[in-house]
């Protein structure tokens, strides 16, 4: 049983990761490697990936943990509201937020505009703010988890002792969080380092690493440079991996918080501060209906609904409903498949589930443009490629190491002794999963479903390789209207992945009350 | 109790897409269905679109937009299995590129279209010839105190710095045909020290053709190297655009369209590609692209320049484009 | 062989990796006897444990039951309960599920189901409760859940593991006295893990001190303390202990 498992693992992993992966590099010459790395543009590239992911990673980190702060340690009102902002650029596609960047500050945005303001949004300003816009969320619901596990007793004893808040904050919450801030350091900063959405629209002449690759393999398809392009972005996220497996995250036990957190700190700057974020946030969003609905933006504000006729011509409707497929499959595949391998790897001892855990955090690694590519090498004539199929497939594989770390998380905390009962009472393994387990992680299999479908619904990473043949996501048409620079549809579509991805969060949120009212039963 | 009605709702969703999209499925396996790539620009493909859905009202026609370059490039690379029955207005270059995976239209009467445009080995029909101007927009250069440019070297003026756009001459063919022209004129150096220069000055290349232009309507840029026929159409729908030539003159290039090798034998993709070719074609002419093409057919567009001086396009061949985007390191 | 012998454990021996855990253990437990295991952590007690119900497999060593070899046997086919310190009560179902739950996977129709469950909260003195969660009980309703649970199926022995670990020392003695009614009324085989000197010598009739993976003594509590076999257990129970009773002393007479 156990080698089945181990075995149909490492198939499922070695056809959707390490074949494609290994195609990359079969691709990549030693011609097309020198070619590369001695072209003019490549040492300019890396420069300009690494300085501005280093500064965009370190703004987005500063502002993330101090919007975390603000909402765990302080008494400061409406924060579920805030939080729900904060989140709310998680919902987009990173490029779209290039383009909401691009309407507030570009030469004819509306706040240049008011403002007067003499600014060049294109490049390297560009692509730090367009980076922190959409790295800002994933670091605030990284440091809000770990600041609301933190247990207070070391607090209490500060304030008795009356070491001053700032003190505090920097002798007991910084040490604290030290383990996180570098593994969330590495993992944002290749998060930002392989994203090519925003460089690509408001880089100006800065080109990076990946808008270089985006150039090479997806619009002029020279897979031989972008593979070594490819094998280069791997670098940076190796580097997180590794920098988390010698550094792993303190775990976070729920049960282990013995004194709450009752440091409650009010002030005028933290009300300000969320705000202002809240507003700089919200701007972008509420310039996208503006412009969707406006005549011609910024000139002629007039409503009409020519724009979203025009784009649901381009295609949209279609291409929304490919996405909301993509979507739905990887969700439900992706959440079955990581729960079985989480499942697998806590549940059951020995060296096969180590392996098997190892190879379900691997795919951390892999850049979706680099796998993207690998995909379109290694599927170019099996059947399913230029089918929706290879998409949820590509989307499964890509996103699976989150989901799967969350669910593991989930059944550390149940004791490993109800398996055990259950053989010892003679109940098959398969009732205890199904009476036991699952109702106890029903919220983590709602919150993976959540993060599959989400990630699906607007990526325009590795599945840029994949359609056309394949029929088009939605986010895809972000890309396609940036080349024509078609703001106005861009924005719509970017307003219809919100939505979408909002409209499934408040069903989860409605199926988890439900849930609940269920459990009290 | 709730939870099974949630569930039963969700699962009901679930399959209403699910039939929903088996129907898509269907229809798209019936043969019926058609898959047009272009590059064209979007206003352009809004007409060619929606003539064709009205006159093949049983057919399903799809248009999908893609560079020129990554058009021929995914034609070569995905061979027979490119999902793709028709290829509208791309460039010659590149409709040589993929010659191989071209049919030969042995049907199609090529006399109907001025001789010296008709491709030697008839695998693409001419469609129209893309002019290239200088476009500007008065208000921006207005509000940043600057005259309007006179020649390409006025260009270079610090004071023009992030207030142009272009085309990427490696994605795009109107981008190229700048870049093909001056060389021609200049000379292959001069032309390439004139493009560094001008690059201090660019904003940001932008992938597609019809990108400067867009920038300038929304006015993110005073200056664009773009479309003349693009400019036109703007020009016509009340944006306030100009249109100036430099003494070198109009760069062009001839764009075409042709059918793929795998799907010629299907009747329908003739008939919608013939329907295309000719009188959507003319059609496109007498709206976009007043350039001769038919031998019988002169049309003429409100506001579009007359007595165009074209430049001098000659070497614009695929080895000697892929030989000068090699040295064009500056996007 | 002795007819009174309930479960015969031949020379059980189990090593991780080549760290040897549990060395040639010999024992055997009688019918209706309260026999504990007694040791450090790290002694091998919970391990040995684990192979007795067969949620282990040992490296060497044989285990028989009523004379019937059970080495080999599945842990739901040995006729045993186990209660753990941890409970491991499934917590989304009630007390009453939790107990009649695994009922249906031996034949046990409905009724008698309800009936069985019934009356093993009522051993456990737990009637009033069967209807809440486990989560709103407190830690020693938590274990008689547990232990009413094992019960269900009638097993002839149960084993524990360190149930009492968790809980306040008034609950533990309240538990104790129940476990050793329960041992009383329904003649039920327990076996005890511990590494509490004085739960063992108050709850059993004999004890077995495990030491490293190897037994030290077994005998009944006044064996032990009359002669210890070692040196290990005169310092680790009969020291203990002692110093235990003395440090309780000053209170004699004023209690």
């Amino acid at each position: 049983m156990k080698n089945f498992f181990l075995i149909g693992a490492a198939i499922i992993f070695f056809v959707g990761v390490f074949a494609p992966l290994g195609s990359l590099f079969w691709r990549m010459t030693p011609e097309s490697f020198s070619q590369v790395v001695n072209s003019p543009q490549f040492s300019a590239a890396v420069w300009n990936s690494v300085s501005t992911a280093f500064v965009a990673t370190i703004i987005s980190m500063t502002l993330g943990l101090a919007a975390a702060w603000s909402l765990e340690r302080t008494n400061l009102r409406g924060k579920n509201f805030f939080a729900v902002i904060f989140g709310a650029p998680m919902l987009i596609p990173s490029i779209s937020h290039s383009f909401g960047l691009v309407a507030l500050f570009g030469a004819n945005g509306w706040l240049t505009n008011i403002f007067r303001l003499d600014v060049n949004i294109y490049g390297a300003i560009g692509i730090i703010a367009g980076s922190v816009m959409y790295a800002f969320p994933v670091a605030f619901f990284i440091f809000l988890s770990v600041l609301r596990c933190e247990d207070g007793s070391p607090y209490l004893a500060a304030e008795v002792l009356g070491v001053p808040k700032f003190r505090r904050f920097i002798d007991l919450t910084l040490p604290y969080l030290k383990r996180t801030i570098i593994s969330t350091f590495f993992a944002i900063f290749s998060m930002i380092v392989t994203d090519y959405g925003v460089p690509l629209m408001i880089g100006g002449k800065t080109i990076t690493l990946s808008v270089l690759m985006y150039n090479k393999a997806v619009a002029m398809m020279d897979y031989s440079s972008g593979s070594v392009l490819g094998v280069i972005l791997i670098v940076p996220a190796l580097i997180a991996f590794l920098a988390d497996i010698f550094n792993p995250p303190p775990k976070q036990n729920d049960f282990a918080k013995n004194v709450l957190l009752t440091e409650k700190n009010s002030s005028r700057v933290v009300w300000i501060f969320c705000v202002g974020l809240s507003l700089l946030i919200v701007a972008p969003l509420v310039t996208f209906c503006v412009m969707t609905f406006a005549t011609k933006y910024p000139v002629d504000m007039n409503f009409t609904l020519y724009h979203v006729m025009r784009t649901i011509h381009r295609g949209a409707l279609d291409n929304w409903l490919n996405s909301l497929i993509i979507a739905i499959v990887s969700a439900v595949v992706g959440t079955i498949f990581s729960f079985v391998l989480a499942y697998f790897s806590t549940r059951v001892n020995g060296l096969a589930a180590k392996a098997v855990h190892l190879l379900s955090i691997l795919p951390m690694t892999i850049p979706g443009i680099a796998l993207g590519l690998g995909y379109v090498i290694f599927f170019h004539d099996a059947p399913i490629y230029g089918t929706l199929i290879i998409l949820a497939a590509v989307n499964v594989m890509h996103f699976f190491s989150s989901p799967y770390l969350m669910m593991r998380n989930t059944l550390e905390k149940i004791s490993a002794n109800v398996e055990a009962v259950g053989k010892v009472l003679g109940v098959p393994r398969r009732f205890i999963i199904r009476d036991v387990i699952l109702p106890k992680v029903r919220f983590t299999l709602c919150e993976m479903f959540a993060y599959f479908f989400v990630n699906a619904m607007m990526t325009i990473s590795a599945v840029s390789y994949l359609a056309p043949p394949a029929p088009k996501p939605l986010a895809l048409m972000i890309t396609q209207f940036e080349a024509q620079r078609l703001m106005e549809s861009a924005a719509a579509v970017s307003i219809v992945i919100l939505l979408t991805n909002l409209a499934l969060k408040i069903f989860l949120t409605r199926l988890e009350k439900i849930l609940f009212v269920e459990l009290k039963r | 109790m709730r939870v099974k009605n949630f569930f039963v709702a969700a699962i009901c969703l679930l399959a209403i897409l699910m039939t929903g999209c088996g129907g898509g499925e269907q229809s798209s396996t019936g043969n019926k269905t058609i898959k047009i790539w272009t590059s064209g620009e979007d206003y352009k493909n809004e007409y060619y679109l929606t003539e064709c859905r009205k006159k093949f009202p049983d057919y399903d026609i799809k248009l999908e937009y893609m560079n020129s370059s990554t058009i021929a490039a995914k034609i070569v690379e995905e061979g027979n299995k490119a999902d793709c029955d028709i290829v509208l207005s791309d460039e010659y270059g590149y409709l040589e590129k993929c010659g191989d995976n071209l049919a030969e239209l042995k049907d199609f009467d090529f006399s109907i279209f001025l001789d010296e445009l008709v491709p030697a080995n008839h695998k693409y029909t001419p469609e129209v010839k893309n002019g290239g101007c200088i476009i500007i927009n008065r208000e921006v250069l207005e509000k940043n105190n600057l005259p309007a440019p006179k020649s390409y070297q006025d260009l270079l003026d610090p004071r023009y710095k992030n207030l142009i756009s272009m085309p990427n001459p490696a994605s795009s063919g109107t981008g190229y045909m700048f870049l093909r022209q001056l060389t021609n004129e200049w000379g292959e150096d001069a032309a390439f020290d004139y493009f560094a220069k001008l690059s201090e000055n660019i904003l940001q290349y932008t992938s597609s053709g019809s990108g400067p232009v867009n920038a300038l309507v929304q006015g993110e840029v005073a200056i664009g190297l773009g479309m003349t026929s693009q400019a036109v159409a703007e020009i016509n729908q009340g944006v306030a655009l100009e249109i100036v030539y430099f003494a070198e003159g109009s760069p062009f290039s001839m764009y075409g369209n042709a059918i793929l090798a795998k799907s010629y034998d299907r009747p329908e993709v003739r008939e919608v590609f013939n329907y295309l070719a000719t009188d959507l074609c003319k059609g496109d002419n007498e709206k976009f692209f007043p350039d001769q093409i038919f031998k019988d057919f002169t049309p003429t567009i409100k506001n579009f320049p007359t007595n165009i001086h074209y430049g001098n396009m000659k070497n614009d061949t695929l080895s000697e484009k892929e030989r000068l985007l090699k040295k064009w390191t500056f996007s | 062989m002795d007819v009174q012998l309930k479960l015969v454990v031949k020379k059980i021996s189990k090593a991780y990796d080549k760290n040897s855990v549990l060395r040639q253990v010999s024992f055997d437990v009688r019918d209706g006897e309260f026999f504990s295991i007694l040791g450090s952590s790290g002694c091998g007690k919970t391990t040995l444990l684990q192979i007795l119900i067969g949620l282990l497999d040992a490296d060497d060593g044989k285990i028989f039951k009523d004379g019937a070899d059970i080495t080999a046997l599945e842990p739901a086919r040995r006729g045993m309960g186990i209660v753990f310190q941890n409970y491991a009560l499934f917590d989304n179902m009630t007390v009453f599920r939790n107990v009649s739950y695994a009922l249906k996977f031996h034949g046990v129709d409905e009724q008698s189901a309800q009936k069985k469950s019934a009356q093993m909260l009522e051993i456990v003195g737990l009637s009033d409760f069967a209807s809440k969660m486990p989560a709103e009980l407190s830690g020693g309703q938590q274990q008689r859940v547990a232990i009413a649970r094992a019960l269900a199926l009638e097993p002839d022995i149960i084993l524990f593991d360190e149930p009492l670990s968790a809980l306040d020392a008034s609950t533990r003695l309240d538990i104790r006295r129940e476990l050793k009614n329960i041992q009383r009324t329904l003649g039920t085989t327990m076996i005890y893990v511990t590494h509490d000197q004085e739960e063992a010598f108050a709850l059993s009739d004999r004890v077995m001190i495990l030491n490293r993976g190897v037994v030290s003594q077994i005998g009944t509590p006044e064996e032990i303390i009359s002669s210890p076999a070692n040196d290990y257990v005169q310092t680790f129970v009969v020291d203990n202990l002692r110093t235990k009773i003395n440090s309780l002393k000053r209170f004699t007479g004023k209690l």
